[in-house]
């Protein structure tokens, strides 16, 4: 089933606009518009930290 | 992988109680959205110049976004503005940062002539950075100007350096009653990926080449998730800045269109029955290439 594409912005548009949606900070949504779980792996702060450090480094010649 | 009742819930999710009627009047708040010219992407720019905010539509090329822009205006009487920016290519998305943010305080002498406002957007706010444009399953060969995996490249890395350039700006834009925001649109996909994240896929190696370009773009939208996380802990706590990611759903897109191959086509046919998200594709569209 796909769904139309004006169901596909409310997420986003949730996240974006909404002040009720301030109480999910940093956290993660689903459809349509409400708070939701991502993969229990994405939570690993180690594997987190280890990522934005990659990326930070891999990113440093464009980020000075 | 995520539990079967997981993925069932995903592909048919509750009906909706929150609707764009519950978006409240946006004037004098900025807004740029990446990949604003297609799909979703394009919905919400509609939406949220609707509500009087001030958009801008963020993608590669103006003259292929014109139809968008020219749609946008026709749908709600008001103008998105274009800026460019070139996710797959580092160097263009530093530029495309720095055109935004040296708008700031325009030298009065420059700012007078026409010709400078094509990119001088005298800007001096950011509320929200919608980090919405993504590619998704190129040929597996595809990289990045840079050389990196094109998914992970333009998806993760392209976006995290657009994201870190302008943040100085949301900061000094947030209140503690209306806080900047970033909201990075990640996908469903991140369910399929096997964690940790394999750093050999991001760059251009042997092992690379080899993977299945679904599983690419899985690990490019766990990694969105990820990053997301740690850009909330690492600086948005200190900084007054939320930050969200978010799976928007699956939903019909140009995706089929641009599909060349009908083998591809039946594939993703097969894997949407089967429940397997098939998203957005926005302005960042390898099949485009493909078909020229």
């Amino acid at each position: 089933m796909l769904w139309p594409v004006e169901l596909g912005a409310l997420t986003q548009l949730y996240a974006a606009t909404d002040s009720s949606a301030l109480q999910y900070k940093g956290g993660y949504l689903r459809p349509w518009a409400r708070v939701g779980e991502p993969h229990e792996g994405t939570k690993d702060e180690a594997e987190q930290k280890k990522l934005w450090d990659y990326c930070h480094e891999t990113l440093k010649p464009w980020l000075a | 992988m995520a539990p079967f009742s997981t993925i069932l819930r995903q592909a048919y999710p509750p009906a909706a109680k929150w609707s764009v009627d519950n978006i409240s009047d946006l004037s004098g708040k900025v807004f740029i959205v990446t990949g604003g010219n297609a799909g979703i992407g394009k919905e919400t720019c509609k939406q949220l110049l609707l509500k009087n905010a001030k958009v801008y539509l963020a993608a590669r090329s103006e003259s292929k976004a014109q139809a968008a822009l020219d749609e946008l205006e026709k749908e709600t009487g008001k103008k998105a503005i274009f800026h460019k920016l070139d996710l797959g290519d580092l160097d263009a998305t530093k530029k495309s940062a720095q055109e935004f943010l040296e708008c700031v305080t325009p030298s009065p002498y420059t700012s007078r002539f026409s010709n400078q406002l094509l990119y001088c957007r005298k800007e001096s706010k950011l509320n929200v950075l919608i980090a919405n444009a993504g590619v998704m399953i190129p040929p597996v060969d595809q990289l990045t100007t840079q050389k990196f995996d094109l998914q992970f490249g333009t998806n993760v890395l392209g976006h995290l350096l657009f994201i870190r350039l302008l943040y100085p700006l949301l900061v000094s834009t947030t209140t503690s009653t209306d806080p900047s925001r970033v909201v990075w649109v990640a996908s469903s996909m991140q369910y399929y990926f096997n964690p940790p994240v394999k750093y050999d896929w991001i760059t251009d190696t042997e092992v690379r080449k080899k993977q299945n370009p679904w599983f690419l773009y899985a690990q490019s939208k766990f990694a969105t998730v990820q990053l997301a996380y740690a850009l909330q802990r690492e600086l948005g706590d200190k900084d007054g800045v939320v930050v969200f990611s978010l799976d928007p759903g699956n939903i019909k897109s140009d995706l089929q269109r641009h599909l060349q191959s009908f083998i591809v086509r039946a594939v993703v046919r097969l894997l949407s029955i089967m429940t397997l998200p098939v998203f957005n594709l926005s302005s960042i569209d390898p099949f485009h290439a493909m078909a020229r």
